[in-house]
């Protein structure tokens, strides 16, 4: 059994930007339990790009709504996929079905399937633990525990069976500073996460999605909630994540899904009207309606 | 629904009028350039500052939508076609003022542009040229009179040109001690084939408006 530390010095005990995916792909992805256990894979950052996320004609339901009406689109690792749309156009609900997210609210079906990494989420074998460790998300408001900054971060590697506390150490420093927020909290690890600014609160956030070794980070509004100044900082970031980690955000603030994004999807009444290279689709975008939209002139 | 369309739609008239405006000065240039008399061509030169100054409130407009309204799609598109054409405008303009300053020369060495009957064919093109133009801005945005304006150049206005070069320089014996009057000819020439390549590059940037293509270098 290869433990997370010997994994973290494999890649250069956290320094290096490539922390290799903890899981087996395909058929076995989801069943893994703990993140001790499986050999890393460290040709992962040299894959060529491919789509991890593929939904085929997905459908949501809450009730007889569908708040997600058929939608087909394939996110590519290695890139920033922006889903923007009006309030109520289904962006938010289709990002939280590729961590089964919807699954705590009553009433709600889906339809078509979801495809991560080569396997379908809504798949009744699929373990909603280690999906949700692959697929990690980050929300509009800064939600740490209640405990301290070093414990945000442990919380989810202690729950997948990691013990050792020099691993725990490792794991904390290295998701600190790839979330950019190391060098204002290392000396104060054990104070509580409720005492960071909003910023770094949300930044801690996105420490603690990074920790249990996600390929897939979904990003809710993560800005809405901040200062210009935070704001800027968690654009930075997410752009010098997107090599590592498959990032889908959902904006309302067109101009950062300009800034950050290589891909933007673009949702209507639950239906994805437009999907296509972000240059395309704030310069010339194809169909009236994402003209409209980003135009300002509906919506 | 923002106040951005309101916007536009005044930036526009404003850059419809800044069109006109050039179009009288070059108007005013051809009237100079025939008449040779050095008043008209001195008033060339003076009415190059106001379009200058409608240069300047035109730029600063379009820098003032960019920075409120961070507009993106046709809207973006609408504002960089106006940074642009505002731009080449305010170039043509700039070549009638230098064709007024040669024609200073001219008058001196009391040569007349009208013994040179291939300039008035090459005049002629670049004001229709430009007349087309002003049609891009202001009434029909059509890319097919945008490619008829790129396509006249070449075929039009770069022949009349050629021309009208070798017609002084088939008479530059004559002109054995004005050295000066040749250099103003050509110069003349050379602002008017100026004038007619920045009418394209407005009707490439009419292409941008309406398409997102870049076509500067593949038509």
């Amino acid at each position: 059994m290869e433990t997370q530390k010997e994994i973290l010095k494999h890649t250069g005990g956290g320094l290096t930007l490539g922390l290799p995916s903890w899981q087996q792909s395909g058929e076995t992805a989801f069943v893994v339990k703990s993140i001790s256990t499986v050999s890393p894979d460290l040709s992962r950052n040299k894959k060529a790009r491919y789509s991890i996320i593929r939904s085929d004609k997905f459908s949501l339901y809450y009730g007889n709504k569908a708040a997600v009406n058929q939608v087909s689109m394939e996110i590519e690792t290695g890139c920033v996929t922006a889903i923007i749309g009006p309030s109520g156009c289904g962006k938010s609900s289709f990002l939280r079905s590729i961590n089964r997210m919807n699954d705590l609210i009553p009433n709600t079906r889906v339809d078509g399937s979801l495809v991560v990494d080569g396997r379908n989420i809504y798949d009744k074998r699929v373990d909603l633990v280690s999906l949700r460790r692959r697929v990690g998300m980050v929300f509009q408001r800064p939600n740490p525990f209640p405990k301290s900054v070093f414990d945000n971060i442990a919380y989810g590697p202690r729950l997948h069976g990691v013990r050792n506390r020099g691993d725990l150490n490792d794991i904390v420093e290295t998701c600190l500073k790839r979330a950019a927020l190391w060098d204002e909290v290392k000396e104060t690890l054990s104070r509580s996460a409720l005492a960071l600014s909003g910023g770094q609160q949300q930044r801690l956030c996105i420490a603690r999605a990074l920790a249990t070794q996600p390929d897939v980070l979904l990003m809710d509004e993560p800005c809405s909630a901040l200062d210009p100044i935070a704001t800027g900082k968690i654009e930075e970031l997410i752009v010098a994540l997107k090599e590592q980690y498959t990032i889908v955000i959902v904006t309302h603030n067109m101009q950062q899904a300009a800034r950050i994004s290589d891909r933007t999807a673009f949702f209507c009444l639950g239906e994805l009207i437009e999907y296509d290279d972000t240059n395309k689709i704030f310069t010339s975008p194809s169909n009236p309606q994402t003209e409209a939209y980003i135009t300002g002139r509906f919506g | 629904m923002s106040e951005l369309p309101k916007r536009l739609e005044r930036l526009f008239l404003k850059l419809d009028r800044a069109a006109l405006a050039v179009e009288q000065h070059l108007s005013d240039l051809l009237f100079a350039i025939y008449g040779g008399n050095l008043a008209d061509v001195e008033s060339i030169i003076a009415a190059d500052e106001e379009i200058d100054q409608r240069e300047v409130e035109i730029e600063r407009e379009c820098i003032r939508l960019l920075a409120l309204y961070q507009p993106a799609a046709s809207d973006l598109r609408k504002i960089c076609f106006a940074i642009k054409v505002n731009n080449d405008l305010e170039r043509i303009s700039d070549n009638c003022v230098s064709s007024a300053k040669m024609m200073r020369i001219l008058i001196d060495d009391k040569i007349s542009m009208n013994r040179f009957p291939k300039f008035r064919v090459l005049a002629d093109s670049v004001v229709e040229a430009f007349r087309q133009t002003i049609r891009l801005i202001s009434t029909d945005q059509e890319i097919q009179l945008a490619i008829s304006i790129i396509k006249n150049d070449r075929s039009v206005v770069d022949k009349a040109y050629r021309d009208f070069l070798q017609s002084v320089f088939v008479e530059v014996e004559q002109f054995n001690n004005h050295v000066d009057a040749v250099y103003a000819l050509t110069s003349i020439g050379r602002a008017l084939e100026r004038i007619g390549d920045l009418c394209t590059n407005i009707a490439e940037d009419t292409m941008f408006m309406l398409t997102g293509e870049i076509v500067r270098h593949s038509i």
